[in-house]
């Protein structure tokens, strides 16, 4: 389907007065370290690495404005073999970095070169249900796995909803349903799989033109793997691509199946990008991170002051626009419907804090949400939160902060499943398609505010994808008989909302320990699990062997991506977090094509 | 005294060596003595193990010789000069202070080397004295490849001046990165270098030796560093420079870093908890 051509709109800065950064500070001797201090160093094989961000003139943005609306290529042309940097390159934009939840590694890839290819695209031509042809003379072909979202959340939900007298019976059933099933306690828990996957699917295709300057595209095949139905028709199928891939049977038990394909080649006609401009939004991809607070409103009191004072900036409505095209762009692209179709199915609730009745609406919700965790805490089994020293209930309640919902322009976003069966779309697509239409979305308010970033500013606008707040909600409809988020806004539609996203026009970026949380062992906590090195999720195929990517010699990668821009975070005094830039690999290795 | 020629045809164990190491008894360097000539060579030396060589340090496979293999090669002949009856120096306890690697073009891995190797004289230190340990590796004749291994021993008289150290280079860094070294890393890199010596191996062992835990081989900490620099370090004449500051132990994290510096490129190797320094050098190309 034809997208419509998106552009980057640039957010004006506030005065210099009200411009604020982070300027984090190493703890002094003595003082404790908190999320708000400057890491002391950083040990980690992820490409990300604590990054700034970097300004892009309006020009750039221009150029950059076609990575939000590419259409599939409709063909491979030969070309030069990838070369193991632009892998590197292409997956930290992919599937080393797209924009899961902090603490849920879902996604395992498997990539081929050119000669396997052929041999996986006569499999892809068995399926049932592809959403584009088959494509011969691919470079390579990524196969990306996909496991049901597991986390230390969903099993505090194991012990959510049951009634009393029967929880001793129905918690044991529920957690031996959820392990060897994969059913999920709530049904908005089993949509992050699916938002996950099709965020990952945006990201895959943007960072297949990036990483190779415009001359490669991906055409990635989701529908024939998405819905029950597609998956029982292409069994067969994905059963030898299990096979190929060497997916074991114990990863198959626990939940793990193929999600997507992509195959990657290069195209008749590159896009038109020039490599600087590809290698300053990498280097911005990379630096991109979920912002949460909004100076003035959300942030702790223990936080410096450059997070306490309000600052008047506002998300201009041509951004908000550019976004929801980008959205509408996205859903389209990977449902196939029609643009007004989509604009019919994608239920969106918009709240701008600053007009009328938004600021009530967030406080109903608020109100709403913790209702539902009393509630929840309330009907906790004691057998289970007594023994564990009420570690249960103690962390529902920390939930609470994780369901704030900050910034001047915030959109919930779901679908009505009839409706979408109506239209003969498979409904776990339709969510994947929100997945990625939200995060394009975001990924096009992000880009936009680096367009002539000051120095003194570290952003223009950011945004945060959030599924807490309809986790939150869902618990609550399934069990305590609340309303859908999108209820009052689609009063005559059974949606269910999926997602939702704030917008946030601030000068200061989020504290560094929470990307902390992300990278450092150290700081790794029960609910939060450490982005992957390349070798702890890519699997290359090379003559015949399954290896993992970038482990060699008992050497791992400690690359950053996009390095040469240089964007890391650096101290006051300007020196480096030691660690943080990392270092590269052998250029024997990443100036050598990775399948001759 | 007459220099003291050693020659080989094989290259020789270092178990023996080892266990007259640590038996032996030496007087030490009597003041106003010198440090005799000890030599030892041997000729049409193969690379046997380059590729376990490159993997434990972290260079990618080729079939070019790391720089700092040659020093491993050589390692038994600068074993057999330390262990000779008549050196009158104790092996053990001799501390490697600093090198200087000179390459003067790539070395192939299929090439047969020459390797001489010799101490002559010592310049005081201020507790002990410096020895020069020279390595010269030829091929067809052709110097290819020097070290000069400084090392220093207690086992004579110091001139007891305290002297500031050299500053440490502290670059703006391109490269900065963490290396975890697992508690068996000794053991595997002796195992490949030949060199077994108990402090590398196991806690218990280095104890013995007055090492609270076993350390990492210095020359593994250099090969690493160099294995780092990667393209760095350029295909022409190199010559490295290091001086080893504090030891290693095992299990640990060290911090590498790098940079330009100079004409050349400055490296280091810290403690990421204590930020105190355990080695620092330079890589010069050409000159």
């Amino acid at each position: 389907m034809p997208q419509n051509q998106v552009s980057l709109i640039a957010v004006s800065p506030p005065d210099v007065a009200q411009r604020v950064q982070r300027s984090a500070q190493p703890a002094g001797p003595g003082e404790k370290r908190t999320r708000y201090t400057l890491p002391i160093g950083l040990q980690s094989g992820s490409p990300v690495g604590y990054r700034t961000r970097i300004a892009i003139s309006a020009a750039e943005a221009n150029e950059a404005a076609l990575l939000f609306s590419l259409s599939r290529p409709t063909g491979f042309v030969p070309g030069p073999p990838v070369l193991e940097r632009e892998l590197f390159e292409e997956l930290s934009l992919g599937v080393l970095s797209a924009r899961q939840s902090t603490n849920f590694r879902g996604h395992r890839q498997v990539s081929f070169g050119p000669e396997r290819s052929v041999e996986l695209a006569e499999v892809l031509r068995e399926l049932e249900g592809v959403e584009a042809p088959v494509l011969e003379g691919a470079a390579m072909t990524h196969v990306v796995f996909t496991r049901p979202y597991r986390t230390a959340f969903t099993l505090l939900l194991t012990f959510v909803g049951h009634k009393m007298g029967l929880n001793l019976a129905t918690v044991p059933w529920r957690a031996f349903s959820k392990r060897w099933m994969h059913t999920d306690d709530i049904p908005s828990v089993g949509f992050l799989q699916h938002l996950h996957l099709g965020i990952l699917a945006d990201a895959i295709e943007q960072a297949a033109v990036i990483a190779s300057v415009g001359r490669r595209a991906a055409q990635v095949f989701m529908a024939p793997f998405a819905g029950r139905s597609h998956r029982k028709e292409n069994q067969a199928v994905m059963a030898k691509l299990h096979q190929i891939c060497g997916l074991s049977a114990h990863d198959q038990s626990l939940g793990w199946r193929v999600g997507l394909v992509a195959q990657v080649g290069c195209v008749e006609t590159p896009r038109a990008i020039s490599e600087s401009v590809c290698r300053k939004v990498g280097a911005n991809l990379m630096a991109f991170r979920s912002e949460r607070i909004q100076p003035g409103v959300n942030a702790e009191e223990s936080a410096p002051a450059a997070y306490q004072e309000r600052q008047e900036m506002d998300v201009p409505e041509e951004l908000a626009f550019m976004a929801a095209r980008a959205a509408y762009n996205s859903f389209v692209h990977w449902t196939g419907c029609e643009r007004q179709q989509a604009k019919d199915l994608m239920l969106l609730e918009r709240i701008d804090v600053l007009t009328d009745n938004g600021k009530e609406r967030l406080r109903q919700i608020r109100k709403d949400n913790n209702g539902i965790t009393d509630s929840l805490i309330a009907n906790l089994p004691l057998w289970a939160d007594l023994p564990l020293g009420r570690a249960l209930s103690r962390n529902a309640n920390r939930g609470r902060k994780a369901f704030a919902l900050v910034g001047q322009r915030i959109y919930i976003c779901g679908l009505d499943k009839n409706e979408v069966l109506k239209e003969s779309l498979d409904s776990t697509l339709a969510c994947q398609a929100i997945g990625a239409a939200a995060s394009r979305s975001a990924r096009l308010v992000e880009l936009s505010g680096c367009i002539n970033l000051p120095d003194d500013c570290d952003l223009l606008v950011g945004t945060c994808l959030m599924a807490g707040p309809v986790n939150q909600n869902d618990i609550g409809k399934q069990f305590y008989g609340y309303d859908d988020l999108l209820a009052q806004a689609h009063p005559t539609k059974e949606a269910t909302s999926m997602l939702l996203w704030t917008l946030k026009a601030k000068t200061v970026a989020d504290p560094l320990g929470n990307e902390e949380q992300l990278l450092s062992a150290k700081r790794k906590g029960a609910l939060v699990d450490l982005r992957p090195a390349p070798h702890e999720v890519v699997t290359l195929v090379i003559g015949g062997r399954h290896r993992p990517m970038r482990r060699e010699a008992g050497r791992t990668n400690q690359e950053r991506a996009f390095a040469d821009q240089g964007n890391f975070v650096r101290g006051p005094d300007g020196a480096h977090i030691p660690g943080n830039p990392g270092s590269a690999w052998p250029r024997a290795i990443s100036d050598s094509p990775v399948w001759e | 005294m007459e220099a003291t020629h050693i020659e080989y045809d094989t290259m020789p164990g270092t178990g023996s060596m080892m266990l007259r190491t640590a038996v032996s008894r030496k007087p030490g360097l009597k003041e106003g003595g010198d440090l005799p000539r000890f030599e030892a060579v041997i000729n049409d030396v193969s690379f046997t193990n380059t590729a376990e060589y490159q993997a434990i340090c972290g260079f990618p496979e080729s079939a070019i010789v790391p720089i700092t293999m040659p020093q491993v090669v050589a390692a038994p002949l600068h074993m057999a000069v330390f262990t000779h009856p008549d050196f009158p120096l104790p092996a053990m306890g001799l501390v490697h202070v600093s090198s200087r690697i000179t390459l003067e073009r790539p070395i192939r891995s299929n090439e047969s080397i020459d390797i001489l190797v010799w101490v002559e004289g010592q310049r005081p230190a201020r507790r002990g004295c410096e020895v020069d340990l020279v390595t010269e590796v030829r091929v067809d004749g052709a110097k290819v490849w020097e070290s000069i291994t400084t090392v220093l021993s207690q086992a004579a008289k110091g001139h007891g001046k305290k002297s500031l150290p050299p500053p440490i280079p502290e670059p703006e860094p391109t490269r900065s990165a963490l290396w975890s070294m697992g508690s068996d890393l000794g053991r595997r890199y002796g195992t490949i270098a030949g060199d077994r010596n108990p402090i590398h191996l196991w806690p218990i062992t280095a104890k013995l030796f007055g090492f609270k835990r076993h350390i990492i081989h210095g020359m593994w900490l250099l090969g690493r560093a160099m294995a780092e620099l990667d393209g760095d370090i350029g295909d022409g004449r190199v010559t490295v420079e290091v001086a080893f500051k504090r030891p290693v132990f095992l299990p640990g994290r060290a911090m590498f870093s790098s940079g330009e510096h100079g004409a050349g490129i400055a490296f280091r190797l810290d403690n990421p908890e204590k930020g105190k320094n355990h080695l620092f050098g330079s890589v010069k190309q050409g000159g």
